[in-house]
């Protein structure tokens, strides 16, 4: 398994983590009146769970399950990987800022991050299609059988 | 090596990643500068996109393509149902998609979009669920996947 796999895997272990944590303390807290303020915690835990686990996860295993280009990509293509990654990541950080901030006084900047969130993992998105899809095309040279991840 | 219909899923898959990813970051550039916007229409069209288009679609082609293989007949079960599959799910889906646009406009050609695109996710499980029902079997009891990466290796 390639270190960009292994990168995106465990960060999706911690987003796993972190979101059902997150998600659990805002349906509690709602639920037995404790601070109604932390009941904001369970969108950004949706999405830590839906983009942060299950989509992250998706990615890193594709990178290292889907057959390899017919010719060798430039390193630029695992610059790709990592960007997206850091994106991604960044942007999920950002949402859960932006989403908590207005309950805790942080309106001023909280707009900012979602902001900067939404166009982050955008970007993210559009780079793992752009990493996924020439790995989709058929082979035709003399490993077109080769299942080859690495 | 993936089959056709499992490279036209993941393509597509990947296509409607893209696009669900877009449309919620203009949702939530949308819920940052304003309480009500239009852009607010945009956040079914988003859910719909990735968990249908993106993350269903992605699964059942990654599937088809690692399941172990039928011993007797087509390896992947029929080919055409496969493609039946990836037609009917990318109809729902679009349908699926469109029709929070339509809404406000035309509710009963959206009322119709709606239906389509529930009869067609539907039927898209029912058929890709018929396909990879016997494929869902072990092959080698000793090391049970057929991952070309675990191959030869105990």
């Amino acid at each position: 398994m390639k270190l960009q796999t292994r990168a995106f895997v465990r960060t999706a272990f911690v987003n796993l983590m972190v979101g059902a944590l997150l998600f659990a303390i805002g349906l509690v807290a709602d639920a037995a009146g404790f601070d109604g303020r932390l009941a904001v915690l369970r969108y950004p835990a949706i999405h830590l769970l839906v983009v942060g686990w299950l989509t992250q996860l998706i990615v890193g295993v594709a990178i290292w399950l889907f057959p390899l280009p017919e010719r060798p990509g430039s390193p630029w293509m695992n610059r790709l990987g990592w960007i997206g990654f850091g994106l991604l990541n960044g942007g999920l950080v950002l949402r859960l800022a932006g989403e908590v901030g207005p309950a805790f006084g942080g309106a001023v900047w909280a707009g900012w991050a979602l902001a900067a969130s939404a166009t982050a993992q955008a970007i993210a998105a559009w780079l793992f299609a752009a990493l996924l899809m020439p790995r989709l095309r058929p082979r035709t040279g003399p490993h077109a059988s080769a299942g080859a991840p690495r | 090596m993936m089959p056709p219909p499992s490279r036209a899923m993941a393509g597509a898959a990947t296509v409607h990643l893209a696009l669900g990813f877009s449309l919620g970051a203009l949702v939530l550039v949308a819920k940052a500068t304003s309480g009500a916007s239009p852009l607010w229409l945009l956040r079914e069209t988003h859910i719909h996109l990735l968990l249908f288009g993106w993350l269903v679609q992605f699964a059942m082609g990654v599937a088809l393509a690692i399941f172990p293989r039928l011993a007797s007949g087509p390896p992947r079960g029929d080919p055409r149902a496969a493609w039946l599959v990836f037609w009917l799910i990318n109809t729902g889906v679009v349908s699926g998609a469109l029709q929070p646009l339509a809404a406000d406009g035309a509710p009963a050609v959206s009322g119709v979009m709606l239906v389509v695109a529930g009869l067609c996710d539907l039927a898209a499980i029912a058929v890709f669920a018929r396909v990879m029902w016997a494929r869902i079997r072990t092959v080698n009891p000793v090391w049970p996947t057929n991952l070309p990466v675990m191959r030869g290796r105990p």
